[in-house]
């Protein structure tokens, strides 16, 4: 130890890998625990927000809640209407101050500010009533929510509740699942580089630790000796970045709670993993870690006389990606079966057997592509590089692997995004876009034409057809009906406007059953969202005077007010007309767009800095050969170019390869999507071959790191140790 | 005595350390000289000085009559590549490079073609006595193997100074012995200069001449 603790005291290049392997242990750590701590995020927003799933908890209970979705100007609102059904206290979940009843109201922070920054026309009249207290942040999913709980009289086709505080736990959408998975994923695929980085750091002065280690053998050292004094000059740089890694996790999760996620950011606290799992990684990362070096010692200490052997790779390891693959592919096929989280626990272990599969199987094609150069090379940088890469291809690929990773994960998540766009679910085209409709309407109706001028169109909705095939229909007039709806074109006479025959003249509503005359005159309709039939009120009389829906055409100028019209006559109504739903699925796009990004470019900077850190590593390991080839006269172009060409050949071979794996992946992770919400296609587009691209030119920047170090050599270095 | 590199007045400091202080030396073609001196007495910087890998703070070293102190260290890297040739201690080969493509190096790094140079230097590996181990890497050469094949690489560019840096201070001293033949030999055959820096002194012996060198002044007693 006491060797060790020397060495490191007077050696330069000891104390540069020393930092090295302490700034990579200190990124990794602070990256798993950033990744592992997210699920926490999402367990503190769920349990936030425990208090909003009340649905079906109770057929007799004490309030009647509707909750619903608003937005005002691009921004997504949650309300929930709730009524007293009967006398007696009403528990509240946390944040929430009492039970609102009839005319009172309870706004989120952010949104009081806005209702108080808005004429109350626009917006404040959705929320009619008294402002008894703000909602806390304990009842908040994140800062700046807008929500509000209304007190009414009654709600009709409200569901009933014990209460407002939430019972069966939190509820875990498909949304939270996907963070889940992201972050899982994540995990796979920037553990690789970091681990690129701290091997590569630690490899910075291997070649002469070998030589001293060698030495000290010959010179009577025992195995347990030499492996103590490895494990020490590791273990200081590792345990140092270790305990950095804990401290930089702290502000680290202070930024990461200002990444959106599902419409807004989060509180401080949510990114903060629990202590067991801080101090689990803490211990772990340098474990591992010295466990490496230890590892990596096996020659010197069995063969301390024993000569730089070619070390050669078998081809089997390229059996690995199919095997990686098969792992994957069962993954998803045994996930498809599954629910919950052991699915994605699956996906993911086929995930990082393909990813394990890359990295094993990089070596070998570095070895054919460096044969392929030493059959042809013309001059001696391209001889170089060559030899280099037969010669050594496990060091020769090292430094890429993390960028053939991150390369891997583009291609995969460049096949998922435009799979994912088609797949979410959000999407609606039934309504025209000017167009406000509410449905679950029970209401008198008089409220809201006093509030508005407008021409309001009333619906109801139903299914034509029997029980082993119906279609989804509205009934109302059809002049009035095409101001709300797509696709639909009228001619006098009553009819109904059907892009199919229908299955049979039986019509279906929430409250009763009629049927269509035995005649009536089918007319083509060309909607474009979820109605599938239109039917004039007319063929229906018995339905004549019901309405389940209302629709409003709207301008520029009266759109805020004819919606806040709606919202405040029509309680517990819920909003169809595409606006919220949109808002939706455009805010989770955005949300995995942003992630992929986020995960992408740490993955790139990452590799790109392992990949330089491996590249000026393997200059310092030859700098005595370096120092004699310029003493000789060699230009330093020459070798700073067959330096580049041994580390972008590698790169540019294996990411191909990682590419046709991504997108193999990708088209699986999507399989699995599917099966989650239970559509979608599976576009590819030519952008999943782009990481190629980016990989090469992130290995390019970092082959340039060559270049300083190669300038720094003297001549002279060649008699130097 | 017609020069092919001569050296006037060098002088090279290391802060307040006079490497070398005022050496003035001619070497001519064909000419062995060996130059001893206990350690720190400054003859390897000699050798760093007259092959232009250092450039000399005072004074200045003629290859031909040229003064390469005036020139760029591109010139100086493009001199050492076509008109020196270098063999260092324990061979200092390219660890991934074949014997022949080792040798071949500088042939290539010069310019020329791969059939050219290869060809050259196995011509050199067999008349070193390597013939058979063209395809081996270093590590898979003996110590004196890898040092011919060093000798080859210094030569098979035909220079016209060869300098040897302790050559032989890697190997046993038979071997040691045998490797000065070959050198010396090959040499002859090419008529380059050869420059050996060493502190053996049965190394020196095998030298036309040896100059002493002491805290950086050619000592007296300059064996002619």
């Amino acid at each position: 130890m006491r060797i060790a603790l020397a060495v490191l005291r007077r050696d330069r290049r000891s104390q540069v890998a020393t930092v090295l392997v302490a700034l990579g242990v200190m990124i990794a750590v602070s990256l798993v625990l950033w990744l592992v701590a997210a699920p926490n995020g999402l367990q503190a927003r769920s349990e936030r927000t425990v208090w909003r799933e009340v649905f079906g908890e109770s057929k007799d209970g004490a309030i009647s809640v509707a909750s619903n979705w608003d937005s005002y100007h691009g921004t997504l609102i949650q309300r929930f209407d709730v009524a007293r059904a009967r006398p007696g206290d009403v528990p509240v979940a946390d944040g929430i101050a009492r039970f609102p009843e009839a005319g009172e109201v309870l706004l989120s922070p952010a949104l009081a500010d806005l209702v108080r920054s808005t004429p109350p026309e626009r917006l404040g009249n959705r929320f009619p009533g008294r402002q008894i207290a703000e909602l806390g942040p304990e009842a908040l999913k994140y800062p700046g929510e807008l929500v509000a709980i209304v007190g009414r009289q009654e709600v009709p086709d409200g569901y009933p509740a014990p209460d407002l505080r939430g019972g069966t736990g939190p509820y875990q959408s498909d949304y939270q699942s996907m963070l889940t998975l992201l972050t899982r994923v994540g995990l796979v695929v920037l553990v690789v580089p970091c681990l690129v980085l701290v091997a590569s750091a630690a490899r910075l002065t291997a070649a002469k630790r070998e030589r001293r280690l060698a030495a000290l053998r010959l010179a009577g050292a025992s195995p347990r000796q030499v492996v103590v004094m490895t494990a020490v000059e590791t273990a200081i740089g590792a345990v140092l970045g270790s305990a950095l890694g804990v401290l930089l996790a702290q502000p680290f999760s202070h930024v990461t709670a200002t990444i959106p996620w599902e419409g807004g950011t989060w509180f401080p606290g949510d990114f903060v993993p629990s202590a067991a799992v801080v101090a689990a990684v803490a211990l772990l990362a340098p474990v591992l870690v010295v466990g490496a070096a230890v590892l990596g010692l096996r020659r010197v200490v069995n063969q301390p006389l024993a000569a730089e052997k070619k070390r050669t790779v078998r081809p089997w390891r390229l059996l690995t990606i199919a095997g990686g693959l098969a792992v994957f592919f069962l993954g998803v096929t045994l996930a498809g079966q599954l629910r919950g989280d052991n699915r994605f626990t699956l996906v993911l272990l086929g995930l990082g057997a393909v990813a394990l599969a890359l990295v094993l199987a990089g070596p070998v094609v570095t070895s054919w592509v460096g044969g392929f150069f030493v059959g042809r090379w013309r001059g001696p940088s391209t001889l170089l590089a060559g030899r280099r890469l037969t010669g050594n291809p496990v060091a020769a690929f090292r430094g890429s692997a993390g960028v053939v990773v991150a390369v891997f994960t583009g291609s995969m998540a460049l096949t998922m995004l435009p799979g994912l766009e088609s797949q979410v679910p959000y999407r609606d085209a039934t309504w025209r876009e000017d167009a406000l409709v509410a449905e679950q309407v029970k209401h008198d109706l008089t409220s809201l034409r006093l509030a508005t001028s407008a021409p309001i169109v009333t619906m109801l909705e139903g299914r034509v057809g029997d029980d082993g095939h119906s279609a989804y229909a509205i009934v109302g007039d059809c002049e009035d009906m095409a101001k709300v709806l797509t696709g639909l074109t009228c001619r006098p006479g009553p009819a109904v406007y059907s892009s199919a025959p229908l299955p049979s003249t039986r019509f279906e509503s929430a409250d009763r059953e009629t049927a269509l005359p035995a005649q009536y005159e089918t007319r083509p309709f060309d909607g474009r969202g979820r109605v599938g039939v239109v039917i004039d009120r007319e063929l229906l009389p018995a339905v004549a005077g019901e309405v389940s829906m209302v629709g409003v055409p709207t301008t520029a100028e009266n759109r805020d007010i004819v919606h806040t019209a709606l919202i405040g006559t029509l309680p517990g109504a819920r909003l169809v007309d595409g606006e919220q739903l949109d808002l939706y699925s455009d805010t989770l796009l955005a949300d995995l767009e942003r992630a992929t990004v986020i995960g992408l470019s740490i993955a790139a900077v990452l590799g790109g800095i392992g990949a330089a850190v491996a590249a000026a590593g393997s200059v310092i390991d030859r700098r005595r050969t370096f120092a004699a080839l310029i003493a000789a006269g060699t230009p330093i172009r020459v070798l700073a170019r067959a330096l580049r060409r041994e580390v972008m050949v590698p790169v540019f071979a294996v990411t191909v390869a990682a590419c046709g794996a991504g997108v193999a992946v990708g088209l699986g992770l999507l399989t699995v999507a599917r099966g989650v919400v239970g559509h979608g296609e599976m576009p590819i587009t030519p952008w999943v071959v782009a990481p190629v691209g980016v990989g090469v030119v992130v290995a390019l920047v970092a082959a340039l790191a060559c270049g300083p170090v190669l300038r720094g050599i003297s001549p002279r270095d060649y008699a130097a140790e | 005595m017609n020069s092919v590199l001569a050296a006037r007045g060098l002088v090279k400091t290391y802060g307040d350390v006079h490497a070398l202080a005022g050496v003035d030396i001619d070497i001519a073609a064909g000419d062995v000289l060996a130059v001893v001196g206990p350690s720190g007495s400054g003859k390897t910087t000699l050798l760093h000085v007259l092959s232009g890998i250092l450039r000399a703070d005072g004074g200045d070293v003629f290859l031909d009559g040229r003064a390469i102190g005036e020139l760029t260290e591109t010139g100086r890297s493009a001199l050492r590549r076509t008109e020196f040739g270098f063999v260092f201690q324990s061979g200092m080969l390219v660890a991934e490079l074949t014997a022949e493509e080792n040798a071949a190096l500088p042939m290539l790094l010069g310019g020329g073609s791969r059939e050219e140079s290869l060809g050259a230097a196995r011509l050199w590996l067999g008349r070193l006595g390597l013939e058979g181990l063209e395809k081996r890497r270093p590590g898979e050469l003996s110590g004196g193997q890898a040092q011919r094949v060093a000798i080859a690489r210094a030569l098979a560019h035909r220079p016209r100074v060869v300098f040897a840096d302790e050559p032989t201070g890697a190997l046993d001293t038979r071997t040691g012995q045998e490797m000065m033949t070959v050198l010396l030999q090959a040499a002859r055959e090419t008529g380059a200069a050869v420059v050996i820096v060493t502190h053996d002194k049965a190394i020196a012996d095998r030298a036309l001449r040896v100059v002493e060198i002491q805290d950086g002044r050619i000592a007296a007693g300059v064996s002619a």
